[in-house]
């Protein structure tokens, strides 16, 4: 990958990035953290990259900080995780994006990231697999058990409205 | 069991359930008869049984016939719907969920429901600040110095100015008398008898002779300036390392200006009281008439007419230089300023103020 590649895929897929991890984190600047943390990686190991596949690359990469990331905040975290620094930054202005904004939160780690990856970036079964580290068997699983999870949040609030 | 009025009306709901035999349901009419009060309650409970509705019929009974050759059924439409929404699935696949899902209400219900779940992408996200993430490959140019080709060239180089400044060297002793002036006492002893080398011996000795008048000129000429700049001729004697011959060149002075018989009109009478003196020459001398309502003319520059002088041992050296050196000066000297800086002998005078009448 020389440095022009490179710069392009900061154009084409930074935004992609920061995006998923924005939706898992929900905190900005460690999003922004891993966002960059990211594309130095890819930097580093540029002559080892294909330019054609440095997108699942970064989400690859990505999604392993993201892990990290989450895993330091665990060890480090002695509050009730239901506090006020971990409020949503983005909110969507429309009631069914809320509710469904809302419902994504619910859902563990690794369902959350399936959702996110197939809905948001569209990748494959086998393509989730591969960023996530899971068989495609488990990636459908997980991902079938998120909807119906989805799905009950909904009704549930449509009953209650 | 004997029927009686504690435990009638079980047998009253078994005779309506007709779970009774014939014996057992004679023994509930005997009493039924034999106690006409409990004849209205036998008949309500008779009235209490429900006949089935003909009209209420089943109407997709298609829904639970089993079908083997189809794709999807009712055992396995939520994992199709979901592949659906995922795009997981086949062309073939997808026509035969939509036919199922068109057949079937509320599974289309639920489908409608599965796609609502689907987020979309919220592309007012971007990451800011991009400026942060864009890197610059630093060109290094990488120039490649073969340092022992460097290195030998160098050598070469170095090796050849070398030679030639030896060659050069040589040619200039080759051109120097210095092997005639050794060899002639050896050769004058061996050879008396041969004219030949008598005429080359007393040719050697009389240019023997020429180097040592030309040697004590120089000394002379040499003893003047260090009086005359004693500025100058401190540092060329300080250079010389020889203090002494200061005061050595002040006595051979008087003792060349003794034995000089040479006429100098241009040389101050009081100037030979000032030999010792350093800074007497430094100053003007007011009571000399040259000085007065006349044009002074100095010499271009002491240090241009007080030459340094060349040391002994290098004189052989640079003797046709000198002598050539000063004669371009005093001509230059003489052509600018008029003056007569030589006697009729051809001798530099030195030291000497001369004002121009003209």
């Amino acid at each position: 990958m020389t440095e022009r590649e490179y710069n392009e895929c900061v154009n084409n897929y930074s935004d992609n990035v920061y995006r998923f991890i924005l939706k898992n984190l929900r905190h900005e600047e460690d999003s922004r953290d891993v966002v960059q943390t990211t594309f130095e990686k890819m930097w580093i190991h540029r002559e080892e990259i294909d330019a054609t596949k440095c997108k699942s690359y970064l989400f690859t990469v990505a999604y392993r900080q993201m892990i990290d990331h989450i895993r330091k905040i665990k060890r480090i975290q002695l509050k009730d995780e239901f506090n006020e620094g971990m409020k949503v930054q983005y909110k969507p202005a429309n009631n069914l994006k809320k509710i469904l904004d809302e419902a994504l939160a619910r859902l563990g780690e690794t369902q959350r990231t399936l959702v996110l990856l197939k809905d948001y970036e569209g990748y494959s079964y086998e393509e989730i697999g591969q960023i996530t580290s899971l068989s495609e068997s488990q990636v459908k699983v997980y991902l079938h058990r998120a909807r119906v999870q989805l799905k009950e949040y909904l009704v549930k609030i449509e009953n209650v409205i | 069991m004997i029927i009686n009025r504690h435990n009638y009306e079980e047998f009253f709901i078994l005779y309506w359930d007709n779970e009774l035999t014939a014996d057992e349901k004679k023994q509930v009419e005997v009493f039924v008869q034999e106690n006409k009060d409990l004849q209205e309650e036998f008949r309500l409970f008779g009235e209490t049984r429900f006949a089935p509705e003909a009209n209420i019929l089943f109407k997709e009974k298609e829904l639970l016939l089993s079908n083997k050759n189809s794709l999807i059924n009712f055992s396995n439409y939520p994992e199709h719907l979901l592949s659906y929404i995922d795009d997981e699935l086949t062309k073939i696949e997808r026509t035969e969920v939509e036919k199922f899902v068109g057949k079937h209400p509320a599974v289309q219900q639920e489908l409608a429901l599965l796609l609502k779940t689907k987020l979309q992408p919220e592309t007012e996200i971007v990451f800011p600040d991009k400026s942060v993430l864009y890197r610059k490959e630093e060109k290094v140019r990488i120039i490649a110095l073969y340092w022992r080709r460097l290195a030998v060239a160098a050598i070469i180089l170095l090796m050849a100015g070398l030679v030639t400044f030896r060659i050069i060297n040589n040619t200039k002793k080759d051109g120097q008398p210095e092997i005639a002036n050794v060899v002639p006492p050896k050769e004058n002893k061996a050879d008396e008898n041969n004219p030949v080398q008598v005429l080359a011996n007393q040719d050697s000795k009389q240019q023997e002779q020429k180097k040592a008048e030309d040697k004590k000129i120089k000394k002379s000429q040499f003893e003047k300036r260090a009086i005359e700049n004693p500025v100058v001729a401190l540092t060329e004697l300080n250079k010389n390392n020889l203090p002494e011959q200061k005061k050595t060149s002040n006595e051979s002075l008087i003792a060349s200006t003794t034995t000089n018989t040479q006429p100098d009109e241009t040389v101050n009478p009081e100037f030979k009281k000032a030999n010792n003196d350093a800074i007497a020459i430094a100053e003007p001398d007011k009571k000399n008439n040259l000085f007065d309502n006349s044009t002074v003319t100095i010499p271009a520059s002491p240090s241009f007419t007080n030459y340094t002088p060349v040391e002994s041992g290098k004189e052989n050296e640079s003797k046709g230089g000198l002598k050539g050196f000063l004669r371009k000066a005093t001509r230059v000297f003489e052509h600018r300023t008029n003056i007569k800086t030589t006697t009729d002998d051809n001798k530099l005078l030195v030291g000497v103020f001369a004002v121009s009448l003209k």
